[in-house]
């Protein structure tokens, strides 16, 4: 084939990979495919307790709740309630809305206490019948009397003592319905937790649920304008009046908003940094423009291999994978400053002559990277084929784009190729340097610190935190508290779990016991054992008229309850999932969110007046809302098993140039990368830097970048050359476009780009001092 | 826990320590005529005025509590401390001793093992404190703006009837009868509704110079 047929099939080949690129990127529904939910950082199959809470969180209600707190001027506090009202009725007209509820409004406390008292002997009855049943078998039996009787005559004593408690009076109006107290009962419980239900009914607080997902667009502007138009129709009543709100679409929406800003501006800086270093060390600098060709088709490919690998693509892999172009570029730096091997020599000869280590390169760093897809988190794998990818295409990219070019060589400028000076004092310098290296190294790890976050994946919003933690405030959500999320994969296995935790929790907190739904509502057991109780209770009405009769009640007075009673005993008793769903289903406003009955995802949320003191232990399927915060566990989790991968991928790494290399070259060409991961990590544990999955994924990702060198230097070594000026031009390209990285705001992406650019800036580093280390000049002896 | 333990009976003590009384003679069964201002400048105002002007006070008491599913009452001892600059205190004694504090912050409640918790002081509760209050600090010209007052002698004994005038207020507190002879307040009556009532009958009275540090510390705030 001649060379000119080389360059046809090389232009042919690269357009329809082009074409066919484009075509596939452009139809694509970049909404659908391009996610900026972090639910979509998480794994699908993880069956972990709290990863479970989460996806039911996110799948439920709890995601789309907006708080919103008006406040009065000074002076203006009467004309507040008008004005909440006229906000609450803008905001359920806006259509944006499934509901809307003002905590001071007397409807929510009497649709529940309405309910309650509606199904009080289903719900309040199994559980005061189960206490007093224990209680009777604490006290032992006296001969002959029956249950009913026992339990009438502790019924009428408890009654006459609550008379004498000041809330008697309030509740006098109830006490003929409900004789053995059990709202009452209730009202105690809640009581004991010291926390106020609806917060005290503080007025200008307004719950609302919104109809639109909130990390989609649909979900956030038109929900935001409606705000806005029902905050100016309450202002219009009172003037001066004041707004903060809090909900998922707020940060959502600007996590999107920082997100593409980020993109846009780490692509460009990135680029930028590349150009710069490109015009800096070569000559004829419009000739640079050739090494971008194989960096795009890079990104292309590994758009069109990840869009087609996975239905749904993280944002993330974007930003970071867009820093391919640092690593791509080193296939066409090394290829187009390579001088021929003789004058006139065909590209053909070329590429033949620098195929291996490029191949080399190419290979072990993909043979790493798709170590990567074993890894849990969506994120990594997405990564690993993202970065995978891109770089084969990168090389083929750059194969076939300097075969069409007639001048298929660049040559360098002095500068890149010039070394240091072999002198005692450069080389005592170096001595020393690599002394120092090996101490960080070898010492400085010990000193690092681990820690990950879900939130170190966002962009920081510290107004919109402040604005968010300034209303949960004013809905009494503050530190001094505790929230717990009991779950179970049944209502019955959730309602189990809440008692055995609430029996330790209470142990543990006996000033502060935990407050829940779950008090509304009976143990599986107790249902199962109501049937029973009840056939034993048929004497139970006569008994108890007896039992107030002897302690001067009037049993006449109790009449309402007695009807209820009799009615109660006639019906049947429903299965217990549908006790619990009509208990709890039809709650309105902040309390729909306590609880949750769907198969699968059944939870309760307990609260207690207590500030955050740790997990609860294991066995309760109980989690504090503070672990699910931060999800720290768990991309603890994630870490441990990335740095096996990364661990297995080194030594895989190691293996393959000690199989290509042979032993002593091989240790010679790995301890490169070895060494260079070490000193960053080294160096940032002596900074007391924390570290987190990301500075994992970047070291593994400059373990990798670092290796191409270690190739690069040895083929030379092995042909009695220095060092090829291309490691030194890219480096400093890769570390300049990954240094970019360091200015994100997202403290992840920064992480990332930190620690790649420390590895191969580190890499260079010995690259360039080998020589002098070695006490000769490179070329005088191989190997 | 969480709402206002018997304002009723805090209001009947407060006014029943402002004088030393003990034994109950023939009370006006009915109600009298509405107190003006005129009428309540002349034949109320020395009363009132006597009644308003007293010091530091401990007092027992005995409440009775009916109720219309109940045959016999309730039965509640107590002691009650009262000073002008910390406010109230009912100390209810017996099994279930409880405590219930009253002052310019609002109600605390207090258990026999000291364990504490305010009531929360919202519009509604900040509403009845003051309307209290009012009645404590015996302004006749507050009183007749809180509430319609009716009044009537008979011999030494008299009866004032308070009826609050707010709607709120009067499904809350429902309404207050003092009965009393001479400058002494004997009896006291709170009615919410038809069948229910709480009658409190001051048992014991003495003014005190000033409470100690020690009973500063276990009565009040």
């Amino acid at each position: 084939m001649t060379p000119r047929t080389h360059t046809l099939w090389a232009r042919v080949l690269l357009a329809v990979f082009v074409v066919a690129g484009l075509a596939w990127v452009l139809r694509l529904d970049m909404g659908k495919k391009v996610s900026t939910d972090i639910m979509d950082l998480l794994p699908a199959q993880d069956r972990r307790p709290e990863m479970g809470i989460i996806r039911s969180l996110a799948a439920e209600k709890q995601g789309r709740v907006v708080l919103l707190a008006l406040t009065a001027p000074a002076g203006g506090e009467a004309a507040l309630a008008p004005a909440t009202e006229r906000f609450v009725a803008s905001l359920r007209g806006s259509g944006q809305f499934e509901e809307v509820v003002a905590l001071a409004s007397p409807e929510l406390r009497e649709g529940l206490g309405r309910g309650l008292f509606e199904r009080r002997l289903d719900q309040l009855f199994p559980q005061w019948l189960d206490r007093q049943l224990a209680l009777r078998a604490g006290e032992g039996v006296a001969t002959g009397e029956s249950s009913s009787r026992w339990l009438a005559r502790r019924a009428a004593s408890d009654l006459e003592s609550f008379l004498g408690r000041g809330e008697a009076i309030a509740l006098q109006e109830l006490v003929p319905q409900d004789p053995l107290l059990l709202l009452s009962g209730l009202m105690d419980k809640v009581s004991a937790s010291g926390l106020a239900m609806f917060n005290g009914g503080k007025p200008g607080l307004v719950w609302a649920l919104q109809k639109g997902y909130p990390l989609e667009s649909e979900g956030q502007g038109p929900v935001f304008v409606a705000i806005e138009q029902a905050r100016r129709e309450a202002e219009a009543l009172a003037p001066g009046l004041g707004l903060e709100w809090t909900g998922v679409a707020r940060f959502a929406a600007r996590s999107r908003e920082r997100i593409e800003a980020e993109l846009s501006l780490l692509n460009t800086l990135s680029l930028a940094a590349v150009v710069a270093v490109c015009v800096l060390f070569l000559s004829r600098v419009t000739r640079v423009v050739h090494l971008v060709p194989p960096i795009l088709v890079g990104l292309l490919g590994a758009w069109v291999v990840t869009t087609l690998a996975f239905d749904r693509v993280h944002v993330l892999v974007f930003v970071i994978g867009a820093l391919l172009g640092g690593v791509a570029v080193d296939y066409g730096v090394y290829l187009y400053l390579q001088p021929p091997a003789y004058p006139l020599e065909p590209y053909i000869g070329k590429v033949r002559r620098l195929i291996k280590p490029l191949v080399a390169s190419a290979l072990t760093t993909v043979l790493g990277f798709s170590l990567l897809l074993a890894s849990e988190l969506p994120l990594i794998r997405q990564l690993g084929v993202f970065v995978g990818s891109g770089l084969l295409f990168a090389l083929a990219g750059a194969l076939l784009w300097f075969a069409q070019l007639r001048d298929f060589h660049l040559p360098a400028r002095a500068l890149v190729s010039r070394r240091l000076p072999d002198t005692r004092v450069t080389r005592g310098l170096a001595l020393g340097a690599a002394v120092l290296v090996l101490l960080v190294a070898v010492g400085g790890p010990f000193l690092l610190q681990w820690r990950d976050e879900i939130r170190e994946l966002e962009v920081p919003a510290p107004e919109l935190r402040a604005s968010d933690a300034a209303v949960r405030g004013h809905f009494g959500e503050d530190a001094g508290r505790t929230v717990y999320l009991t779950r179970g994969d049944t209502p019955a296995a959730a309602r189990e779990a809440w008692g055995r935790f609430a029996a330790w929790h209470d142990e543990r907190h006996p000033e502060a016991p935990l407050l829940s739904l779950a008090v509304l509502v009976p143990t599986a057991a107790q249902w199962k054992a109501l049937s029973a109780r009840r056939s034993e209770l048929a004497d139970f009405e006569s008994e108890l008229r007896a039992a107030l009769e002897a302690r001067s009640f009037d049993p006449a007075a109790f009449e309402p309850f007695f009807e209820a009673w009799r009615a109660w005993l006639a019906r049947p008793l429903p299965a217990y999932d549908a006790l619990v769903s009509q208990g709890l289903g039809g709650l309105r406003g902040p309390l729909s969110l306590m609880s949750s009955t769907k198969p699968g995802q059944s939870l309760y949320v307990g609260i207690a007046r207590h500030p955050f003191a740790g997990e609860p232990p294991e066995g309760f399927d109980t989690l504090s809302t503070e672990q699910l915060i931060t999800l720290n566990k768990v991309f603890g989790d994630y870490r441990q098993s990335a740095l096996w991968l990364s661990l297995v991928g080194l030594g895989l790494l190691g293996l393959s140039v000690l199989v290509m290399y042979g032993v002593a070259r091989g240790l010679r060409v790995f301890a490169i990368p070895l060494i260079s991961c070490f000193f960053c990590f080294g160096l940032l544990g002596l900074l007391g830097q924390t570290l987190n999955l990301f500075h994992l994924l970047g070291a593994f990702l400059g373990v990798c970048l670092s290796h191409n060198y270690a190739i690069f230097t040895t083929e030379n070594v092995l042909r009695g050359d220095d060092a090829p000026p291309s490691i030194r031009l890219s480096a400093l390209s890769t570390a300049a476009s990954f240094g970019a990285l360091a200015f994100s705001r997202i403290p992840v992406v920064s992480g990332l780009g930190s620690s790649v650019s420390l590895i191969v800036l580190m890499a260079l580093a010995i690259v360039e001092l080998m020589p002098l280390l070695q006490g000769r000049r490179i070329g005088a002896t191989v190997g | 826990m969480g709402r206002l333990k018997s304002p009723i009976a805090i209001l009947a003590c407060t006014l029943a320590l402002l004088t030393p009384v003990s034994t109950r003679a023939a009370e006006p069964a009915e109600k009298g005529p509405v107190i003006d201002s005129v009428l309540g400048a002349v034949e109320w105002a020395p009363l009132v005025t006597t009644l308003a002007s007293k010091g530091a006070i401990y007092s027992t008491f005995t409440e009775q509590r009916w109720f219309g599913f109940k045959k016999t009452p309730v039965e509640l001892k107590g002691e009650l401390r009262y000073s002008p600059d910390q406010g109230l205190c009912l100390n209810y004694t017996g099994a279930d001793a409880k405590m219930v504090i009253l002052d310019s912050q609002g109600v605390l409640l207090r258990d026999a093992k000291g364990r504490q918790k305010a009531a929360p002081n919202d519009a509604k509760v900040s509403d009845l404190i003051r309307s209290v209050l009012t009645i404590m600090e015996m302004d006749l010209e507050q009183l007749r703006q809180t509430y319609q007052l009716h009044g009537v002698r008979k011999e030494a004994d008299w009866r004032l009837d308070f009826e609050p005038r707010n709607k709120e207020l009067a499904k809350t507190l429902g309404t207050i009868t003092v009965f009393g002879a001479q400058e002494d307040v004997k009896h006291l009556v709170f009615r919410r509704g038809s069948t229910a009532r709480v009658e409190i009958f001051i048992t014991a009275t003495r003014s005190v110079q000033a409470f100690n540090a020690d009973e500063r510390k276990r009565y009040f705030r």
